[in-house]
């Protein structure tokens, strides 16, 4: 692994920088900004030992992202966090998996799927999404304070969102949950990610079964009846849009409340502009540390020659903080243009949801804070648990209070 | 992203999501929109030509 012309010698290499500076739960990780001002790609170590590459650099990741010499598939990839997969080493991802495939077996997966989320079909939802959203707000009224804002407000919104638009009985919500939480966690177990994947695919696949005997007017319904997928295919992707609703949305509501709280200047830039406001939290806040990709051949990038089957990770929350792309990256400002935020990936794997979360995002926070306007943290802010344990960034808990009128 | 940058420009398809381009020569006023579009476009798959 040599550098050609690298005026700074490589460093050996660290792992994937995951510790905030205390007291700053909105900041990513001091070390990811040293390494893009001097080693935008730089040797990363994974913890099964694999030594692949860290890109932090805006340009960069942007260009390994939409590089097909880049693969996707699940068998080349090593992940960067421990206790992340379910199993310890690479392995093929199932049929219907398609965000760990490449094309052609991406295409087809992801074409039958891209006319169910278009910018069209998730406006339309608006409406529905408004009336969910203030279900929660007066049933958090009725209770009055404190609330935590993650079960009453975070979570249900876009899991309720996620079951509609599938099919899934709102029923199963709490099982869901939980099996997501064991799949989204590091450091479990391989047995207890198998086990929670198993129940998951066991479900959807009841699901599938019953959706073909008596289809019903879902996106689910429509996969089972007009597509040639098979059964053990319907239940994976049904498992991966029910995975991808849940757990990102739920976040970035909650971890954007908290942030709001935090910056209540910025509420009126909120009210005046959603949707502005909604891709500077996506930027600002980057819920997703990295992507992974393997390099089908050499490569070389930033002046670093990346060899064929190394994994390289991209770090979305260094290119969405990069100063380069971004004046003052590191300042909340819900006024200023966040185009080019990374924080649904980019390139032909780019979040297939992406509309179905500015929607509920646009909807959900101003309406929260237009039903509290006094709303505010119930415990001292270095108090709230962050999810620095998931591979999904977030709180676990919100406490919240605010003035009864 | 090309809907949401220049929604006068770029439709999609109701039924595939597949991209439509309803304007092939935008006006003036919309190249700003169209530049970004072909900028943000998660698949490189603008092109544009600019002509004078």
């Amino acid at each position: 692994m040599s550098a050609p012309s690298s005026p700074i010698p490589i460093p050996s290499p660290v792992p994937i920088p995951m510790t905030r500076r205390p007291g700053c739960p909105f900041d990513p990780p001091e070390e990811l900004g040293h390494l893009r001002a001097d080693h935008p790609v730089a040797p990363m170590i994974y913890p099964d030992g694999h030594i692949g590459w860290l890109v932090t650099r805006h340009d960069l990741v942007r260009s390994v992202l939409a590089d097909k010499r880049f693969s996707h598939r699940a068998e080349l990839t090593h992940s960067p966090f421990p206790g992340a997969t379910l199993s310890a080493k690479p392995r093929p991802a199932p049929p219907g998996a398609f965000p760990s495939m490449d094309p052609p077996e991406h295409t087809r997966y992801r074409q039958l799927l891209t006319g169910q989320f278009t910018v069209r079909r998730m406006r339309q939802l608006t409406g529905r999404i408004e009336q969910i959203t203030a279900e929660h707000l007066d049933a958090m009224e009725r209770h009055g304070p404190p609330v935590d804002l993650v079960e009453a407000f975070a979570l249900p919104l876009p899991a309720l969102m996620i079951c509609e638009l599938l099919g899934v009985p709102t029923a199963d919500r709490a099982d869901f949950q939980h099996h997501m939480a064991v799949l989204g966690g590091m450091g479990i177990s391989p047995e207890d990610k198998v086990a929670a994947f198993a129940a998951v695919q066991g479900f959807m696949r009841d699901l599938a079964a019953a959706k073909r005997a008596r289809p019903t007017d879902d996106l689910f319904s429509g996969l089972a009846n007009n597509s040639d997928l098979t059964d053990d295919e319907l239940s994976v992707i049904g498992g991966i849009l029910m995975g991808a609703g849940f757990d990102t949305t739920a976040n970035m509501l909650a971890l954007s409340a908290f942030a709001l709280m935090s910056h209540p200047g910025q509420l009126a830039l909120l009210r005046a502009d959603a949707g502005k406001a909604v891709e500077e939290l996506l930027r600002h806040l980057s819920i997703v540390p990295g992507l992974n990709r393997a390099a089908l051949e050499d490569v070389e990038l930033g002046g670093q020659l990346i060899r064929a089957g190394q994994t390289v990770t991209v770090s979305i929350p260094a290119a969405n903080h990069d100063p380069h792309q971004f004046a003052d990256p590191d300042v909340l400002d819900l006024g200023s243009p966040a185009t080019g935020h990374v924080a649904f990936g980019h390139g032909i794997h780019q979040c297939l949801g992406q509309q179905l979360a500015r929607v509920e995002l646009q909807v959900g926070l101003p309406a929260l804070f237009e039903r509290f306007p006094t709303l505010r943290l119930d415990i001292p802010a270095e108090e709230v648990p962050l999810r620095t344990d998931m591979m999904i960034y977030g709180v676990h808990r919100l406490p919240v209070t605010w003035d009864v009128v | 992203m090309c809907v949401l940058s220049a929604p006068e420009v770029f439709d999609q398809h109701p039924d595939d999501g597949v991209v439509v381009l309803l304007d092939p020569t935008p006006p003036l006023e919309l190249h700003t929109a169209v530049r970004e579009a072909a900028l943000l476009c998660p698949a490189t798959a603008i092109a544009l030509t600019e002509e004078r």
